[in-house]
């Protein structure tokens, strides 16, 4: 190995650095000086190496976090859980009468909105060839059909920003995907979007779906008003929007 | 696109030197992302361990991907790191010839995302750090700012505490010289080291 290694120029080639006459000189050397070449492959694997050492030691860092912010808060979470339990079974026997009288009767929005809730079907798989094939749509379906909506939602979010021409379904199932994984609050807003455009031919199923998220935010005013609509002019799901709304009265 | 407020705030404080912003957009990362991670290795035969180990690399390959202008925001930071995260888990299944009913490997690594590679071999770990042992902390420290962390030789000068770029420059190559004579003269270490790299690939 010589004494001085020359690394400027070897960095400089590495990092793409030497242009036309520089390139191709240092290329010849490369294939005529051994030493040369045995240099530029340390010099890979030192700057390998580096990159490797940098990279343990960043994940380091990272195992610290993950400590402070996801194991060490579930322990703390469970203690604090068991004391909230305690305090709340307490309360429950001293206040269990009074809390069954006030509530018996009332909605149980939640299991309104459990036992209303099914997927629209997936109409899209039975596209013909004006709809091109699609790997991330394919798999964005394939997760909604399997009610595994975080990641389907994930992905229709990226699909949106794409140009299938299928947007409106795209959007229409997203929101469906955002209700599905417990978010009616951007659920609500997309079907607003969707009933809003006139055009829009999933603008009636958007009503049924903007009043089930009325229903899972708790929001019975907006919910009846929305299945009131439904029923009086035979929109789509009428039938089950009058059983929903008798449920609600 | 116009970026999210919370992406464009994660993306300027991994371009930052400051250890406590970084670390302050990995929490916020950790807070907002970690779920879903471990939502898809689970449903997609993994365990939490895996996941975190999994996030982890992911993190590590984004915090690079920022940093070398890799990735700018042209995408959410959602749909990157759900992008990354599955071709990670993919990798790792088809390296543990775990049988999973999803694509193959090979079409996910068609994807634009690319991954560095798994560091977490342990033999492969002592050896990087034996073999960066050889040169002082100062150095190693420089060499990594460098060369992982992709920082300028002004935001080196500035961090390290030289006087200025050049002086930061001078020392840069010092330590790359002193650690590859060093190399050279542990041929054993140095050709176990290769092989390693070699199957590491």
């Amino acid at each position: 190995m010589k004494e001085h290694i020359p690394l400027q120029p070897i960095e400089q080639y590495l990092e793409g650095g030497l242009k036309g006459n520089e390139l191709k000189d240092f290329e010849k050397s490369l294939e005529t000086d051994p030493e040369l070449a045995a240099t530029v492959k340390d010099y890979k694997m030192a700057v390998k190496s580096i990159d490797l050492y940098g990279r343990n030691e960043l994940k380091k860092r990272l195992r610290k976090i993950h400590h402070d912010e996801i194991s060490g808060k579930n322990i703390l979470v469970r203690r604090q859980l068991l004391k909230i339990a305690a305090i709340f079974i307490g309360f429950l026997i001293v206040s269990g009468p009074f809390l069954y009288n006030h509530f018996y009767g009332q909605p149980k929005y939640q299991n309104l909105y459990e036992q209303n809730f099914t997927i629209y079907p997936d109409i899209l798989s039975q596209r013909g060839e004006a709809i091109p094939e699609n790997l991330m749509l394919d798999e964005a379906m394939s997760y909604y059909k399997n009610n595994d909506f975080e990641n389907a939602s994930v992905l229709f979010e990226a699909l949106d920003s794409s140009d299938l021409p299928i947007e409106d379904a795209i959007i229409f199932y997203r929101g469906i995907s955002y209700l599905g994984e417990g978010n009616p609050e951007k659920a609500s807003g997309i079907f607003k979007i969707i009933i809003s455009d006139t055009k829009n031919p999933f603008r009636k199923q958007a009503e049924w779906y903007l009043a089930l998220s009325f229903i899972n935010l708790k929001q019975p005013v907006e919910a009846k008003s929305l299945l009131e609509e439904i029923v009086k002019n035979k929109s789509w799901n009428h039938a089950k929007a009058y059983l929903l709304l008798e449920e609600l009265e | 696109m116009n970026l999210l407020y919370s992406d464009r705030k994660i993306i300027e404080a991994l371009q930052s030197t400051d250890d406590h912003k970084t670390d302050k957009a990995f929490r916020m990362l950790y807070q907002t992302y970690f779920r879903m991670a471990v939502q898809f290795v689970k449903s997609n035969s993994g365990e939490d361990d895996d996941a975190e180990d999994v996030f982890q690399d992911v993190l590590v390959s984004f915090y690079q991907n920022v940093r070398k202008g890799v990735f700018k925001g042209d995408s959410a930071i959602k749909t990157y790191l759900y992008a990354m995260i599955r071709n990670q888990w993919l990798v790792k299944l088809k390296k543990n010839k775990r049988s999973v009913n999803m694509e193959e490997p090979e079409r996910a690594a068609e994807s634009r995302h690319v991954l560095q590679r798994d560091s977490t071999s342990g033999e492969l770990q002592r050896m990087v750090e034996g073999m960066l042992d050889l040169v002082s902390e100062r150095c190693r420290e420089v060499l990594k700012l460098y060369y992982f962390d992709n920082l300028s030789m002004t935001e080196i000068a500035s961090r390290a505490g030289f006087d200025n770029e050049n002086s930061a420059k001078t020392q840069k190559y010092k330590c790359m010289q002193r650690l590859i004579k060093l190399m050279a003269e542990k041929p054993e270490l140095k050709e176990h080291l290769y092989e390693l790299l070699a199957a590491d690939e």
